[in-house]
């Protein structure tokens, strides 16, 4: 299953743009719409705030895995939806 | 309809037996009560054959029902999976620009991290899509078998229905003048005749008594809705005659005018 090119539009448009809560709020809103409708996450300043902070603190690779780790926890039903609050907790639980 | 109401002896009550030649006369014939009765039995047989219809539509719907449970679910599961495989894709995509991104945290890794995030709603719709479907799916059976019921019950009304029409058209033929002219050959030499409550028809009791009346019984029983005042009836006389609606309805004449005309 490969993604779709709406998809990859987003993606390529939004990377032309210095990323700030508002331009990933909207990228979240656009992905979620060509995707089903899906009901986005949405991140809030603070957030967006704290996963910079993280990222810059773990690190690319780690931060990429502790998100994958967290998608599938999502995915199997330990929490009720996606939400960055509950990524960032989960990210600092394995610190 | 016949309003006669008579009970009476066979033996020295030509008179009687008169009035009830008359009155058969008026009936077009002695077979007119009995084939009210035989009419009876088709109406059954009518109500049963519709019981049927009903039965096979409710069955027919149900049987619509289940496979629609199942299109619906079979769709479902296969959307559901679509759609959890595209979820996971853009899991698998977001890591891989997540990783990639620059150390600052620049585009290319918010981009991941948006891709994982949507990708993560996209995959849980989907798997509980899937389960949705799985359960439509493993509802439709219940259906089918209520379908299935359904189909037993009418086939059962269906052979009930024909039971009791193949019993109407014998008991019609059977209930057919031997003489031409109207009277029932037997049933006059004996000095019979049938009110119209026979016609009713309404107990088991009623019909064994036809029977009777047609195998040339030396004794009949009265007929009509009371039980107790047709054993009266039965036990006054070796040999009593037939009496009418009114009067087995506990009407008149009284049952102490049953008594005295078979005294």
């Amino acid at each position: 299953m490969s993604i779709s090119s709406e998809t990859l539009e987003v993606v390529i448009n939004f990377s032309d743009k210095k990323p700030t809560p508002e331009t990933f709020n909207k990228l979240l809103g656009d992905l979620a719409e060509i995707n089903n409708g899906v009901q986005a996450a949405q991140i809030s300043e603070e957030e967006f705030a704290d996963l910079e902070f993280c990222f810059q603190k773990y690190g690319s690779e780690r931060m990429a895995n502790y998100c994958e780790l967290y998608s599938l926890e999502v995915i199997n039903g330990t929490y009720s939806g996606f939400s960055f609050s509950e990524l960032l907790r989960f990210c600092r639980d394995f610190d | 309809m016949v309003t006669s109401q008579r009970v009476f002896q066979n033996s020295g009550a030509n008179d009687l037996l008169q009035q009830g030649a008359e009155i058969r006369a008026q009936q077009q014939g002695a077979g007119a009560s009995i084939v009210d009765s035989d009419v009876g039995k088709a109406a059954l047989a009518k109500n049963e054959e519709l019981k049927g219809i009903k039965a096979k539509f409710e069955g027919t719907l149900q049987t619509l029902k289940a496979q629609k449970k199942e299109a619906e679910g079979q769709q479902n599961i296969q959307k559901g999976g679509a759609q959890e495989k595209i979820g996971e894709t853009m899991i698998t995509t977001g890591q891989a620009l997540l990783a990639a991104g620059a150390a600052t945290f620049g585009t290319t890794a918010w981009v991941g991290l948006g891709m994982i995030a949507t990708g993560t709603g996209v995959a849980l719709t989907g798997g509980q899509q899937q389960q949705q479907g799985q359960q439509q799916v493993e509802e439709a059976p219940a259906y089918q078998s209520k379908a299935n019921d359904l189909s037993g019950q009418s086939e059962t009304y269906f052979s009930t229905a024909q039971q009791l029409r193949s019993e109407a058209e014998a008991e019609q033929q059977d209930a057919a003048p031997d003489d031409p002219n109207g009277a029932k050959t037997q049933g006059q030499q004996k000095g019979y005749f049938i009110g119209d409550s026979l016609a009713d028809a309404s107990s088991s009791e009623d019909e064994s008594t036809i029977a009777k009346l047609r195998d040339g019984a030396d004794k009949i029983s009265g007929i009509g809705g009371t039980s107790n005042d047709e054993e009266l009836v039965a036990d006054a006389s070796s040999e009593v005659a037939i009496m009418g609606g009114a009067d087995t309805d506990g009407g008149t004449p009284s049952l102490e005018t049953k008594k005295e005309a078979v005294a």
